[in-house]
């Protein structure tokens, strides 16, 4: 988390993705939920940094968790176009974190106040982060059991040729057979994995592939931060005695070491234990509610979003749009670059819910001071998987009144 | 227990920095991008570099010799020189990236902006000032030449710079053109010295790779001419109310729609693998060529191929009326050639980008 934002600040994201776009795409239900203007929206970052370093260290760790989950969270809201599924896995982690008492030993405030310090916590929570962990890979896997991904093989057949120049295994990528050995691999690894990991035996093997294949999907793709996420946040799965074995080894010198025995409890402990199972819950039920929507998921992305399907589909598109003055009807077409940044562009292009919000920014816009509405209309056409580019919006209907939300959105032309 | 909930906020505090950047080292099995990323530098992007700073040094002399001593003949002999510089300038205007981008902008913001602004033009040559330092870039470049050169009859050009008739003009006039070969030549010296290596040795496809800033180049150079060339001139675009016959290239000389045309050429060129200068029909490993290597890719060709000569078509149905007068008369042709560009825009800008697997943004993907 420390990397990450100080990675962000490095490298001007935080100015080009929050504060220089002039339009965003927020979450239905969070379009109250804006960027600030400079230098505040910096400071947001360098507060949220600070509140890594404090849970890292559990230094003031209730309010540092809270405050790294509440500015993450914020941040993410912000503009759907940055949306990852591992930032959502660490707002997840983040809120959990923010829930449980992870900073009891091996921490500041275990040394600032070694009269709360805490040895033990309850099973449950422990079980709660690895039941996560083991969503997200489950989840991951049941959604590569496809025709496209396990039969053509797609879109690795696209992406890892792509990566031939990579050194020392760069070779194996241009063979070919090797995109339907790595689809049959990635399914099967992200459908197992937390079984082995799980099982006392398999777990040190089970975590060297863990290891290898997120090392070898991060070389392959821009995939920033996610592989480390993945590799470190396993590590729960592994004993108590194991983590303490090489924490004495190696920051025994701390001379922390000894059991003071003392086992968390709270009043809470019970509230605690039902906002975790309802989470848990809502974990395991978010990412099939695709079904409730007709048509090809991967098309029209309906319901597609916090559901751990990751790396599925190669997708792009050209969005033209056009807004016909309100009272003359004289078309105009819009330069998709006056408006949004290359990102902006590029996730808009073929993502529905996004070229619905962005053809309403523009009728506001066009708006005529007396509440005239222009007409407003798209040319979109999205290629997925290599195959040749379909018409993704009808172009004749009237974007500007299409009303936004979780119904279904009948302007979107079917794959099929 | 605890300890391993304290690793994991451990663990969760410290998600690494990115995933880098790999740095490849040569070729593999398949398709071969340092050899057709040397061949473009090699066969096309050098030699039409060294072509344009050629004909702006070519240029910059008949100016210079038409300062000196203004005549009719030499206003002439100007004026096919700012021709040709001016074609030229379509065929390398596409690889605006690498040494054409500066701090103070790239090379098609710098020598390549259009329309001038006269007004602004005049009063620069009023004032005396010929630093070329401002941040006006309507006031330089290729187009600032076209109004200096071309505005009014050849003997109203010759008069105008006549030592009794201003004194500053042909001083700004000269410094425009030697602007304009000072910042063509530092390019070209550029990619010869070092770039030229560093862009085929740079065989990714990750965001910053070389393949990845021609095709983002070739996309945004496109769209130049759909939305700049013919879309703004013509009134297509949204928030105008009529046409706007005035915002073209090359107003004053009235090639607006030659250079349109030569700009879309050279586009089609290069993703075809020819050298449009060449007399021995030259070509070299062109994208046309990688793509016939990958998933999806010769249907792609087959389709951009047709689109490209739709495009042809209209620009051949509008004969040789300039851009200009044809969106003064909103004629439906300019229109015509506006859609058929549209329609190419898919072809070379998502399906490309897609079916290459090159990264057009540093932001992240999607993990696994």
């Amino acid at each position: 988390m420390v990397v990450s934002c100080v990675r962000f600040l490095w490298l001007g994201w935080v100015h080009e993705q929050y504060v220089a776009p002039r339009v965003h795409f927020p979450y239905l239900g969070f379009s109250w939920v804006s960027p600030l203007p400079e230098p505040a929206m910096t400071a947001v970052f360098v507060v949220m940094t600070l509140a890594a370093v404090g849970v890292m260290f559990g230094a003031w760790y209730r309010v540092s968790s809270i405050v790294l989950f509440v500015a993450f969270t914020y941040v993410e809201l912000i503009d759907k176009t940055y949306y990852l599924n591992h930032y959502y896995f660490v707002s997840i982690m983040a809120f959990m974190l923010a829930l449980v008492p992870a900073h009891g030993a091996w921490s500041v405030d275990a040394w600032r106040r070694p009269q709360h310090a805490i040895q033990h916590i309850p099973q449950w929570i422990l079980a709660a982060f690895k039941l996560q962990i083991s969503i997200v890979y489950i989840y991951a896997g049941i959604a590569k059991l496809t025709p496209h991904w396990l039969i053509d093989a797609m879109p690795l057949r696209i992406w890892l040729p792509a990566n031939d120049s990579v050194p020392l295994i760069g070779w194996l990528f241009a063979l070919p057979w090797i995109p339907w050995a790595m689809s049959w691999m990635g399914m099967l690894y992200d459908c197992t994995v937390p079984f082995f990991l799980l099982w006392t035996k398999t777990r040190p093997w089970a975590y060297l592939a863990v290891v290898v294949f997120h090392i070898v999907t991060g070389i392959l793709f821009q995939i920033g931060v996610f592989p480390v996420v993945m590799i470190l946040s396993t590590l729960v799965f592994f004993s108590a005695e194991a983590h303490e074995r090489v924490l004495n080894r190696t920051l025994g010198w701390l001379g922390r070491t000894s059991d003071m025995g003392r086992a968390w409890t709270s009043r809470w402990s019970r509230v605690l234990a039902v906002v975790v199972f309802v989470h848990v819950l809502i974990q395991i039920v978010v990412p099939f509610r695709f079904l409730l929507y007709p048509g090809n998921l991967y098309w029209t992305e309906e319901g597609y979003r916090f559901s751990w399907r990751v790396m599925l589909v190669e997708k792009a598109g050209t969005a033209t749009f056009t807004v016909h003055d309100p009272i003359t009807s004289r078309p105009g077409v819009i330069v998709n670059r006056d408006w949004l940044n290359t990102h902006q562009e590029k996730q808009m292009s073929f993502q529905p819910d996004m070229i619905l919000q962005f053809a309403h920014i523009l009728r506001d816009h066009y708006t005529t001071p007396d509440g005239r509405v222009p007409r407003v209309t798209a040319d979109v056409w999205v290629t997925m998987n290599g195959a040749a580019s379909r018409q993704l919006v009808d172009p004749t209907r009237n974007l500007a009144a299409e009303e936004q939300g979780f119904h279904r959105y009948d302007w979107v032309l079917p794959w099929e | 227990m605890l300890k391993s909930l304290s690793v994991i906020a451990v663990l969760i505090a410290f998600l690494g920095g990115g995933c880098g950047s790999s740095n490849p080292d040569g070729p593999a099995d398949g398709f071969d991008r340092g050899a057709m990323l040397s061949s473009m530098a090699q066969a096309y992007i050098q030699p039409q570099y060294t072509e344009a700073v050629t004909r702006a040094e070519a240029l910059l002399s008949s100016v210079e010799s038409l300062t000196a001593s203004p005549t009719e003949e030499r206003v002439r002999t100007a004026r096919s020189a700012w021709l040709a510089c001016a074609e030229q300038w379509q065929r390398v205007s596409m690889f605006d990236f690498g040494p054409a981008e500066g701090i103070l902008g790239d090379l098609v913001q710098i020598v390549g902006t259009f329309p001038s602004n006269s007004a602004r033009i005049e009063a620069l040559v009023s004032a005396g000032d010929t630093t070329m330092t401002s941040f006006e870039r309507d006031v330089r470049g290729i187009n600032a030449l076209d109004y200096l050169l071309f505005s009014g009859s050849e003997t109203d050009v010759a008069a105008a710079l006549l030592p009794s008739a201003a004194g500053t003009r042909a001083a700004y006039m000269r410094s425009v053109a030697r602007h304009l070969v000072g910042e063509l030549r530092r390019v070209r010296d550029a990619w010869s010295s070092s770039y030229a290596a560093t862009f085929s040795a740079n065989v990714g496809t990750d965001a910053g790779s070389s393949i990845s800033s021609i095709v983002n180049n070739l996309a945004m150079s496109f769209e130049v001419v759909k939305n700049d060339k013919v879309g703004l001139p013509g009134g297509f675009r949204a928030g105008q109310k009529r046409s706007e016959p005035e915002r073209v290239e090359a107003r004053y000389s009235n090639n607006s729609m030659r250079l349109a045309r030569l700009h879309f050429e050279a586009i089609r060129a290069f993703w075809e693998g020819q050298v449009p200068t060449s007399s021995n029909g030259a070509t070299f490993i062109s994208i046309r060529q990688y793509l016939e290597n990958v998933v999806g890719g010769p249907r792609l060709v087959d389709e951009t191929r047709a689109q490209f000569a739709a495009v042809e078509a209209a620009f051949s149905a509008c004969g040789s009326e300039s851009v200009a007068s044809l969106a003064a008369s909103n004629d439906p042709r300019l229109a015509a050639l506006h859609t058929e560009l549209q329609k190419l825009t898919r072809f070379v800008k998502s399906e490309l980008s897609s079916l290459l697997g090159v990264a057009i943004t540093y932001s992240s993907g999607d993990g696994d």
